[in-house]
C-alpha cells in the first residue's frame, strides 16, 4: 500500500495482554499512513513495548479497566489531537485492513456519519462464524433492536469508522463489553447518518480464544440494562 | 425481664445515645438522624414489650411479630445491596475516569507517571 499521509485519520486500538498478534497488527495498520493509537488497557506482558514500538500514542491503563473504557481514552485522545475521522480496530488481527480503508473513505466522502462493520451482510463471513457465536450475535442484535430500535445486523463487531461529529457524541461508560451496545445507544440518539459496511472478521484461534462466550452474553445484557435503567 | 432484653436495651439505648450525639455535632443530617432515631425507639419499645411487634403484624395480616421482622429484613437487605451495588459501580466509573485521564496526561507530557507508580 502507498504510504500517502493521513494525519487527521486516527485508527484506535485497544488492546490488553495482545503482545504476541499487536505487533503484526499494528505494521498493517501503520502502513496505511493513519496515525494510530493504542491503548493498552493495563495488560501484563509485552503490549506496552510492542505498541510503543510503531507508535508515539501509546497510552496505558495502569490498571485494567475494560475495552470501553480502552476506546473511550482513545477516542478523547483522538479528538484532542485533531482527529478528522476515528477508526476503532480490535488488536487480535480478526479485521482486515481494506474493509477499514473502504469504510474510512465512505465516511472521508461524507457519505455518513458512522459506518459500522458487518458480518452479516453478506456470505464472506457468514460461513466461517462457528455457530455458536453466530447465535450469540444474532441474539445481540435482537435484543439492541428491541431495546433501542436501531436495526443493525451485527450489534458487536469492533470495526467501526466515525466522523469527528460521531466520535463526539460517543460517551462509554460501561467499562467492560456493553459498552458495545453503548455506543450504538449514543449514535442513534445524536442526530447522524449511520451505515452498515460488510466486512470480513478472520476467525482464528488466537481471536476465538479471546472473544466472547454465552455466559458473557448475558452479563453484558445485565450491565447493559442497568445502566439504561439507572444511567 | 430476661437477660436478653437487659443486653439488648443497653445496646439500642447506647446505639440510640450516639445516634443522637452524631446529630449534635451534625456529623449525621437531620433526616437521616431521626429515621435512625425512630428505629432504635422502636427496638426498645419491642424490647420492653415482646408483643408489641405482634400487635403491628397482625394489623397487616401477618400472624407472628418474628415473620413481620424476617420480611422487613429481606426487603431492606435487598434494597441496601443494591444500592451498594449502585455506589460501587459509580465508584469504579470515577476511578476510570482518573486512569483513563491520566493514560493521557502520561504520553501528552512525555513523562511515565504509570511506571512510577508500578
Amino acid at each position: 500500500m502507498i504510504q500517502e499521509k493521513r494525519d487527521d485519520i486516527f485508527v484506535v486500538i485497544p488492546a490488553y495482554n495482545e503482545g504476541t498478534m499487536l505487533g503484526e497488527v499494528l505494521r498493517d495498520v501503520s502502513s496505511t499512513g493513519c496515525q494510530l493509537v493504542v491503548i493498552d488497557d493495563g495488560s501484563t506482558d509485552m503490549t506496552i513495548e510492542v505498541a510503543r514500538r510503531h507508535t508515539p500514542h501509546a497510552l496505558r491503563h495502569f490498571v485494567n479497566r475494560g475495552q470501553g473504557a480502552a476506546l473511550q481514552t482513545g477516542i478523547d485522545y483522538a479528538l484532542r489531537h485533531g482527529a478528522r475521522i476515528i477508526a476503532t480496530f480490535d488488536a487480535d488481527g480478526q479485521h482486515r485492513i481494506d474493509d477499514m480503508m473502504a469504510m474510512i473513505e465512505r465516511v472521508g466522502n461524507g457519505e455518513c456519519n458512522a459506518l459500522l462493520g458487518s458480518r452479516f451482510l453478506d456470505a464472506r463471513t457468514s460461513e466461517t462464524i462457528p455457530a455458536g457465536r453466530r447465535i450469540v450475535l444474532r441474539c445481540a442484535s435482537i435484543v439492541q433492536r428491541l431495546l433501542t430500535g436501531a436495526n443493525l445486523t451485527d450489534a458487536h463487531n469492533g470495526l467501526r469508522v466515525l466522523d469527528r461529529r460521531a466520535a463526539e457524541c460517543v460517551d462509554l461508560t460501561n467499562d467492560r463489553m456493553a459498552h458495545a451496545s453503548e455506543i450504538i445507544d449514543q449514535l442513534f440518539a445524536g442526530d447522524l447518518v449511520i451505515r452498515e459496511h460488510s466486512v470480513t472478521i478472520d476467525y482464528t484461534e488466537y481471536s476465538m480464544a479471546k472473544g466472547q462466550s454465552w455466559t458473557n452474553g448475558f452479563r453484558i445484557l445485565f450491565h447493559y440494562i442497568i445502566s439504561r435503567v439507572f444511567g | 425481664m430476661s437477660g436478653f432484653q437487659y443486653i439488648g436495651l443497653a445496646v439500642v439505648g447506647f446505639l440510640l445515645l450516639l445516634t443522637i450525639g452524631a446529630m449534635g455535632t451534625r456529623r449525621v443530617g437531620r433526616p437521616a438522624g431521626l429515621i435512625w432515631s425512630a428505629i432504635w425507639v422502636l427496638g426498645v419499645i419491642a424490647l420492653l414489650d415482646p408483643e408489641f411487634t405482634t400487635r403491628i403484624a397482625n394489623t397487616v395480616g401477618i400472624r407472628r411479630g418474628a415473620d413481620l421482622l424476617l420480611y422487613l429484613l429481606v426487603i431492606v437487605m435487598t434494597v441496601g445491596f443494591f444500592s451498594m451495588y449502585l455506589r460501587l459501580r459509580q465508584l469504579r466509573r470515577e476511578f476510570t475516569l482518573l486512569v483513563r485521564r491520566l493514560s493521557i496526561m502520561e504520553v501528552e507530557s512525555g513523562g511515565d507517571a504509570g511506571e512510577r507508580s508500578r
